[in-house]
């Protein structure tokens, strides 16, 4: 748990001490870890990459102005890094996925209220992994870190527009897939 | 743009994914190994190495044009009332002030620590 705000150990690095660093790792390590993981859909890769991530922070801190949030330069490089990651590896991103349905079920929320909290958390994963990387990255810091659309667009480089658009589309796509699944269990249990 | 507040439930619920016990061990020690980059500041910026190198430039044209054929030097030229007499007998004027200039620009590139190839760090 940090003890002072990021500005404090920010300074710090700068000044040249290095174990400082160390406090900002352990603030960001888990969002900037799962940020990976639902860019490159894999623990083993998503850890490396967020190694390297926050090696990167650091070496480039010098270049830290502080007229954005130090989170949102953090989700910055994740993006970049993680985007770079996935040229390397010549993954196809299909952007393209068609939703046909957009009705927001309540029956799957129905559906997954009454699974255990393993099998809920497992679905939820599956639904993750089925959307675009960006998208999935997108959606946790929209969801979770409670971020804006215009946070977000400054982090990945897209238009708000485009943010919320893809958000849009998530959040259908998440829906789709979950009663894809939730029927897919029905079936199991007949 | 509103929230899904069924999506909200889901993605908090479901937490973050958490890296190994000792990725923060991981991470330090590799930035122990990489030395911490500092912003590359020359000691003479742009203009100022732009201007030496005009003034040397210009010694050099001015030495090349009042020693040449005609064997005329610097203190003899009406405008320049400067006078570069040395008493060094064996070297011609062009040879004293290249040397003379060479030597300045060396030792500005020295002591400026710019060298030709490298680079800032932004």
């Amino acid at each position: 748990m940090q003890d002072h705000p990021d500005a404090y150990y920010i300074g710090r690095v700068k000044q040249g001490e290095k174990n400082a660093f160390a406090p900002l790792v352990d603030a960001y390590k888990n969002m900037v870890f799962t940020l990976c993981v639902r860019m490159l859909g894999d623990e083993v890769d998503a850890e490396e990459a967020a190694q390297e991530v926050f090696i990167k922070v650091f070496n480039s801190i010098n270049s830290y102005r502080e007229k954005s949030k130090f989170s949102t330069w953090v989700y910055r490089i994740t993006y970049n890094h993680c985007i770079s990651v996935i040229r390397k590896k010549i993954r196809v991103i299909d952007l393209a996925d068609e939703v046909p349905d957009d009705r927001v079920d309540e029956g799957v929320m129905d559906g997954l209220d009454r699974l255990r909290d393993e099998e809920r958390a497992h679905y939820v994963q599956k639904a993750l992994e089925a959307i675009p990387e960006t998208d999935a990255f997108m959606v946790t810091l929209f969801y979770y870190e409670g971020l804006d659309l215009e946070e977000i667009a400054r982090i990945t480089g897209y238009s708000s527009g485009n943010v919320r658009t893809r958000l849009h589309r998530a959040r259908k796509k998440i829906y789709e897939v979950l009663k894809g699944l939730l029927h897919k269990e029905i079936k199991n249990i007949l | 743009m509103e929230k899904d507040r069924n999506i909200e439930r889901l993605i908090r619920d479901n937490g973050l994914a958490q890296p190994g016990t000792d990725f923060t061990e991981r991470v330090m020690r590799s930035v122990n190994q990489s030395a911490l980059r500092s912003h590359y500041r020359p000691l003479i910026g742009r203009f100022g190495r732009i201007l030496i190198l005009v003034l040397i430039a210009a010694i050099l044209v001015i030495s090349f044009v009042y020693t040449g054929s005609n064997g005329q030097d610097a203190s003899q030229a009406e405008w320049l009332q400067l006078d570069f007499r040395f008493s060094l007998p064996d070297l011609g004027g062009t040879l004293l002030y290249g040397a003379l200039a060479g030597g300045v620009a060396i030792m500005l590139l020295v002591l400026s620590d710019a060298g030709w190839g490298k680079k800032s760090v932004v």
